[in-house]
This record gives structure tokens, sequence and C-alpha cells, in this order.
């Protein structure tokens, strides 16, 4: 444990450097990430326009909804998304070899080599955004309810992170499919919008999304103060249960990695 | 001949990653899926701003279809792989047009991707029985399609424009995204233009960005009239001419400004 914590630190200092050594791609991927923060908050803000309830979800429970959703990604951002996008790369040109080789876990290395600092901008909009309707909303919040935000934050990003890595995984498979990872943003919007909106569409397919849906549901749930006992063990569990398959399903797929042949 | 030669070459290429293609088409299905999903307790039997759902059914799956098949993505290409990596000197030294030979490149990657939403949609209907309104065999449906092809030369145009600011921004990732954003908004992909905030709903209007999707899509509905129809044809004509203006002006700069080595 404390090797991959000195390993981290180190990553993270090698990024932080990597981070001002390319100013101009700084500049524009700090424009990107705020864009995109705002994108959430305006396409929510223009969906919600004409309708004051939607699902039994007030509009500013939404808004609040899309503030969560900033902070939460940009967590996983800043994190990890960088390295799903190698992902393909490295298993289709056989770079993965090298990670195979290293004395240290490849999926500690395929998921934390390259840190996005620059999303912090995303989360301050987003945390910021957060605040905002917090007090629009006239919710007050407790040391208790910061605290258990960020424990849900933790398991919500475990979610995030254990269901993109069982599908880059995949690519063990089909190492060709690059913009697999495009698809993962993509379905990232599903965690956009209350659990209501899928059970209204389809039992089935409420319970295939269930586990994306209890990712930003559920600590805005803590937020407006409508969230139960049974909401936070669903999603400790989730996280739990996909994290650990997510784990013995690339050691399976391992034993199918053939490198660059 | 010898650009359809092009186009043929392009086309198996396109053929051998078309479940690249296919992963494309399903990012924006999902897309389009959670929006509709969205529409379907938004509206619950009601009208918004005039639409029902049925008619938001329709118009998002033919905005996807219409996606699909009209918008490029040359833009990348052409400011990462032909600008900044150089590759564009080797298209320089060919006897060929650059333009048409991106053009060339780009059909058969709308077409797949066309051919993948109109199967998704029939598929959709097949399965859940919904009749999708669209316009009747007239005289409007073939000034429809012609919105169509002038729709898909305007993204061309505007795409190629973007691009070739790679001649003189070294960085332009972050402004491709912004315009996304700012194109998934006014193209009409996000929500139908007319149920914007107003202000929004005119600068979309002055933009060629509703000419793109949104008219030719409402086109296919049967919502707009010959004349209507007409009047859109007329803009997207100028719209064209400004954009290919535009894009002459910024190539033969940028040419003169382009360099590229080797060894």
């Amino acid at each position: 444990m404390k090797k991959y914590l000195s390993i981290y630190l180190a990553l993270v200092r090698i990024n932080y450097t990597n981070l001002f050594a390319h100013r101009a791609n700084l500049f524009n991927s700090i424009i990107a990430s705020f864009v995109w923060s705002i994108f959430v908050i305006s396409s929510m803000t223009l969906l919600t326009s004409k309708s004051s309830h939607i699902f039994g979800w007030q509009r500013n429970e939404l808004l609040l909804v899309a503030g969560v959703y900033n902070v939460i990604y940009s967590i996983f951002y800043i994190l990890f998304a960088r390295n799903f996008e190698e992902f393909s790369f490295r298993v289709h040109l056989g770079t993965l070899d090298g990670v195979l080789l290293k004395p240290i876990s490849s999926q500690f290395f395929m998921s934390n080599w390259l840190i996005s600092l620059h999303q912090v901008v995303r989360f301050s909009i987003g945390l910021g955004f957060v605040l905002y309707m917090l007090h629009v909303m006239h919710i007050t919040i407790t040391p208790y309810v910061v605290l258990l935000f960020i424990f849900l934050t933790i398991f919500s990003v475990m979610i995030i992170y254990s269901l993109w890595f069982l599908i880059m995984t995949l690519t063990v498979w089909q190492s060709h499919l690059r913009n697999l990872v495009e698809l993962l943003y993509s379905i990232n919007g599903i965690t956009r919008y209350p659990q209501e909106m899928y059970k209204r569409v389809s039992v089935v397919f409420f319970w295939i999304v269930l586990p994306l849906t209890l990712v930003i549901i559920t600590p805005t749930k803590l937020l407006a103060g409508t969230i139960t006992a049974v909401d936070v063990i669903l999603l400790a569990i989730t996280a739990l249960i996909l994290f650990t398959l997510s784990h013995f399903f690339w050691k399976f797929a391992l034993r199918f990695y053939v490198s660059a042949n | 001949m010898r650009y359809v030669r092009i186009f043929l070459l392009n086309f198996q290429r396109t053929l051998r990653y078309r479940s690249l293609s296919f992963v494309w088409f399903l990012c924006a299905l999902v897309d389009v899926g959670i929006i509709i999903f969205f529409w379907n307790g938004a509206t619950s039997g009601k009208t918004i701003g005039g639409w029902n759902f049925s008619e938001l059914l329709t118009y998002y799956l033919f905005a996807l279809t219409a996606g699909q098949l009209l918008i490029s993505h040359i833009e990348y290409d052409v400011a990462t792989l032909h600008i900044q990596q150089g590759g564009l000197a080797a298209f320089l030294l060919k006897p060929f047009s650059y333009i048409r030979m991106q053009c060339m490149g780009e059909i058969p990657w709308r077409l797949l991707n066309g051919y993948f939403a109109i199967i998704a949609v029939f598929l959709f209907s097949f399965i859940t029985h919904i009749q999708l309104k669209t316009i009747p065999f007239s005289f409007a449906l073939l000034l429809a399609i012609v919105t169509v092809v002038l729709g898909f030369t305007i993204a061309f145009f505007y795409k190629m424009v973007i691009g070739l600011f790679a001649f003189w921004i070294i960085e332009i990732r972050g402004l491709f995204e912004a315009l996304e954003v700012v194109t998934v908004i006014l193209f009409g992909n996000l929500m139908p233009i007319s149920l914007l905030p107003h202000w929004l709903m005119n600068i979309a209007y002055m933009s060629p960005f509703p000419y793109v999707i949104y008219f030719p899509v409402l086109a296919f509905e049967g919502k707009l009239s010959a004349l209507n129809l007409f009047q859109i044809i007329s803009v997207q004509i100028i719209w064209i001419s400004v954009l290919f203006f535009v894009y002459k002006n910024l190539w033969l700069r940028g040419v003169k400004k382009f360099s590229a080595v080797g060894q």
C-alpha cells in the first residue's frame, strides 16, 4: 500500500509538471473543461425551461443533479478518464507488454498513469453551482451531510470507474475499437436524469441501467434531504461488487492478451 | 471519374472499419435515446411549445438520422493530421483538389452511419408500432431532399473552415470543443429550435446551423409548406456561398503559411 501511495504521489508530481510544460495545451484543456461543465448545466436548464415538475422532481432539484454531475464526473475525469482514452491504444499497439512486465499491479498502471489536473476547473464550476442551487432551494448543509456526501462520492466514482474498466477490458479481444471510450462518454448522460425516467420506459431497461442511475441521483438525494438508508446501502454494495468484478474480469481478460500480434 | 474512384476506395476503407462507424452511431443513439426518454416523462400526455410526444419522437429520430447522414467530422483530420502533422504536403503534391478529396473521403462515412440510423429508426418503428409522421410523396418531398443535400454542404464547408483555423492556431482542441457545444444546441440536436428561449432561438436563426438539421427534419416531418421550403433553400444557398467564400480565403492564405519538413 505504501509503495502504491509513493508511486501515486510521484505520478501526481509528473502530471503536474507536464501540465505546465505545455501551456497552450493547458489553456485549451481548461476551455474544453469549462465549456462542457457549462453545457451540462445549460442543457438541463433548457430542457426543463418549459415544465416545473418532471418525474416528480422539481426543476431546481434537476438543476442540482446537473451540478452534482459536474462535481462527481470531474473527480472521475481528474483521476481516471484520460487513462481510459489510452487504454485501447496500449492494447492495440502492444505497449501493454511493458505494463505487464512492471512490478506493480497492471490495473493500477492502466487506471492511474495519467491525471487530468485541468479538470479542477470543472470541479470548481460544479461545486459552485451546487452551492448556488442549495442557496436558491434554501437548503442548509450540516458537517454530517458533507461527510456523507464525500463517502457517497467515493462510491459513485468507484461505480463509474468499475463500469468503464469492465467495458474497456473488452478491447483485449477487440483492440481496434478505439472509439469505445467515446461511447462511455455518451453513456455518462444516463446518470444525469432521475431513475423514474427509466422506470417509465421499461422495467427491464431500468434494471440494466440501475448502477448508473445511482451514481448521481443518490448523492443529490442526500443534498435534497430525500435520501433513505436503502439508497446508501444500494450504492455502496453496487460499488463494491462492480469494483471486485472489474478486477477479476481484467485478470481473466489478460489470459487472452496476445500483444501486438 | 477519378473522384468516383477515390470515393469507391474510401468506401472500401469505410466498410473495413464498419465497427468503428457503428460505435460512433451508438454514441449518437445513446444521446438521442436519453433525451427521448426525458421528453416521454416531461410531456406525459400534454404538449410543450406546440409539440406533443409523438411529434418530438419523430423529430429526434429524424434528427438522429440527419446528424449521422449530414454532419461531417473532417475538422480533426484537417487540423491535426493534415495541417499540424504535415500530412497536407502529400495532398498538395497530388493532382487533385484537396476539398474534393476530403469530401469523397467523408461521404462514405456519412452513408454508412446514415444507413445504421435508418435501420434503427425502422426497427424502432416496427417494434413499438409507432407510426412516424412523414411527408407524403409530392413536390415538397423533392424540395425536402434538396434541403438535405444543401444541409450536408453547409455542414461540410463549416467543418472545413474550422479545420483550416489550425493554420493559425496551434492548439485547436479547445476551440473545437467549444464550437461542438454551441452547435449541439444550434443544430437542433438538444431540442427543436422552436422550444429554445426566444433570445437563443433568434441567435440560432441568424446562424447557418438550423439549416443543417432542424429545417431538413421539419421538411421531412411535413411541417413546412413548399413556399417555406423555397425560402429555406434560398437561405441555405446564401450560407453555402458565404462559407465557400470564407473557406476559399482561409485556404489561399493558409496554404501560403503552411510549411512541412521531412527527412
